[in-house]
């Protein structure tokens, strides 16, 4: 009984209603970030901070300093610019954030420190802002024999980042010689993954760690080892 | 007459409207760049498609700065520019959003043709469009505003888009799902059908019977009268496929739609705008803001034929079981789409409000 035109109609309907329905804005990038890592290794070989170095693409430097008091030369004041990375740093400090940044060893996650030395710097020639930060873990954690995996990367795809400098990423401290850093770029995204990512409720607080099981090879890392 | 069947899988359409619209709830982004929000919901196949578009949608976009600085160091590369912002529209409509999914309803619960659909569709990108060159024009460059009052402006209007979503679609489930529901109740001692009622109240009705009716559309009763006469001289229930009720759109009512979509501003065009304006060439922005809406526009167009064209076919279907079926059918989509727009609204609205205003 009509069967097969009917299962048509209903497959067409249905694909469209959904097609139509997606409420939900989708992720994708509006905000680019070259960004560099430095990670400090103390005298102990063990991670003491993740000095990071993000700087913005040119739009969003437009549409940020957009309205902003400049002086003759374009450049921005400095109480102006403290503001900026005061805010942005609060912002960044919120769980859902969480700096963008995660330090595991042994498949533990080590806490942060409250970030020190914020400054924003702003080139009025290529209208781009820059955003220097440290972030120093609570308690500084030795690799062990698993190494130390640093990941930075927006779960919500909004912000992209390339670690594509020269130097991108390096080891620093007392005894950063003495430790070795491998950046891996971040696996495209697969089906499965977003299958899986769109099955996370939208609860702020439960975010970070679910994210971050389901996320694993979607980040940029950075593995340390000190042998 | 398998109603039984058809009504569960509208369940599971419903459903499902509703599970994707949950996801548009969400949290506010560290860097204050107006956005709304990050959650991707829906069937993994859906997910994967979003993926993809995202994935070249931002490959324009990142071409977009480049693309304003070479027009404004050769004029002849302004089409480059104006290609890029097009694609750009394009991916950015077929991701998910919820103006294609405003206008789809609109268009299947009100029967409109295809040809209105598309009218639509464009008229909501274009005020879309020129909602960001006005807000940037009037904030940025009139009144040299900052980033935090053009995201406040954006969040109002964003507000006010989804309040008229939310409105819009309760005015569409009393005419499409409630209202039917009371006639029906009313007419069932005279021993009339009249399932259909409203499925031709908002379309310019059948030139061929009552030429005069459109004139007259806000005025209710006339159609109860209509629908007497004509159900008795036909003899069957009668329902219009979209092309039989073709005429011109009516504006009047289709500004809600095209407003509910319109007014919050892209902020990829909003953000080229400012752009352009820091490079002191804001006709760039303009230029390219307006392709990014053609590109969206069409886009939408398509999508909105394409649920014209599904609404159709399951009418077609619907009447070949029986006089009774397809008025259920068309009563049933018409209201399912109803629906599905005062859910956005809701869920939108109490997204926004979850998010802290």
């Amino acid at each position: 009984m009509e069967r097969t035109p009917a299962c048509r109609g209903l497959a067409t309907l249905s694909a469209a209603a959904a097609l139509l329905a997606a409420g939900a804005a989708s992720a994708h990038p509006h905000m680019w970030i070259d960004a560099r890592a430095q990670i400090d290794v103390d005298a102990a070989h063990r991670i003491t901070a993740v000095r990071q170095v993000w700087r913005f693409d040119e739009m969003f430097g437009a549409y940020a300093t957009q309205g902003l008091k400049k002086a003759e030369d374009g450049s921005l004041p400095a109480d102006t610019l403290k503001g900026m990375a005061q805010d942005w740093m609060k912002a960044l400090g919120e769980p859902i954030s969480h700096y963008f940044t995660r330090v595991t060893v042994d498949g533990k996650s080590a806490a942060f420190g409250a970030p020190r030395d914020a400054r924003v710097d702003w080139n009025p020639k290529t209208t781009r802002l820059t955003l220097s930060f440290t972030l120093p873990l609570a308690e500084p954690v030795a690799p062990g024999a698993g190494g130390a995996q640093v990941d930075i990367y927006d779960p919500t795809y909004f912000v992209a980042y390339a670690f594509e400098e020269q130097g991108a990423v390096s080891l620093g401290g007392p005894q950063g010689a003495a430790c070795k850093a491998d950046y891996r770029k971040p696996k495209e995204l697969d089906w499965k993954t977003m299958q899986e990512l769109a099955a996370i409720p939208a609860d702020p607080d439960a975010l970070p760690d679910e994210l971050f099981a389901i996320t694993k090879g979607l980040t940029h890392r950075i593995e340390v080892r000190c042998p | 007459m398998p109603v039984g069947r058809w009504a569960r899988v509208l369940a599971v359409v419903l459903l499902m409207i509703g599970g994707l619209s949950v996801a548009a709830a969400q949290g506010v982004h560290p860097f204050g760049v107006p956005e709304s929000g990050s959650g991707v919901a829906g069937p993994g196949w859906l997910s994967s498609f979003f993926g993809s578009v995202s994935v070249w949608q931002s490959h324009f976009y990142r071409q977009l700065t480049g693309a304003v600085r070479a027009w404004q160091a050769d004029g002849g590369a302004a089409w480059a520019l104006i290609g890029l912002s097009f694609a750009y529209g394009v991916f950015h409509a077929l991701g998910p959003g919820h103006g294609k999914a405003v206008i789809s309803s609109y268009v299947l619960a009100n029967r409109q043709t295809a040809r209105n659909g598309a009218l639509l569709a464009l008229a909501s990108s274009l005020i879309q469009a020129l909602v960001a060159i006005v807000m940037v024009a009037v904030l940025a460059l009139v009144f040299n505003a900052t980033a935090a009052t053009m995201n406040e402006a954006t969040r109002w209007l964003e507000l006010a888009s989804y309040a008229l979503v939310t409105l819009l679609g309760v005015w569409l489930v009393w005419i499409k799902a409630v209202r039917p529901l009371l006639r029906r109740a009313g007419a069932r001692g005279h021993g009339q059908q009249h399932a259909h009622d409203d499925g031709n109240a908002h379309a310019p009705d059948h030139a061929h019977v009552h030429a005069h009716v459109h004139h007259h559309e806000h005025n209710h009763h006339h159609h109860h009268d209509h629908d007497h006469s004509h159900d008795c001289g036909c003899g069957h229930v009668h329902v219009p496929a979209p092309e039989q009720v073709a005429g011109p759109l009516n504006w009047r009512r289709a500004w809600s739609a095209i407003f509910a979509v319109g007014l919050r501003p892209c902020s990829g065009a909003l953000i080229v705008l400012v752009f352009a304006l820091s490079q002191n060439f804001f006709l760039a922005g303009v230029a390219s803001a307006l392709a990014m809406g053609l590109g969206t526009g069409l886009t939408v167009a398509v999508l909105a034929c394409l649920a014209v064209a599904a609404g159709g076919a399951a009418t077609r279907l619907g009447s070949r079981l029986s006089g009774a079926g397809a008025a259920w059918l068309r009563y049933a989509i018409e209201a399912l789409a109803a629906m599905a727009v005062l859910l956005l609204g809701v869920t939108l609205l109490g997204g926004m409000v979850a998010a802290g205003g």
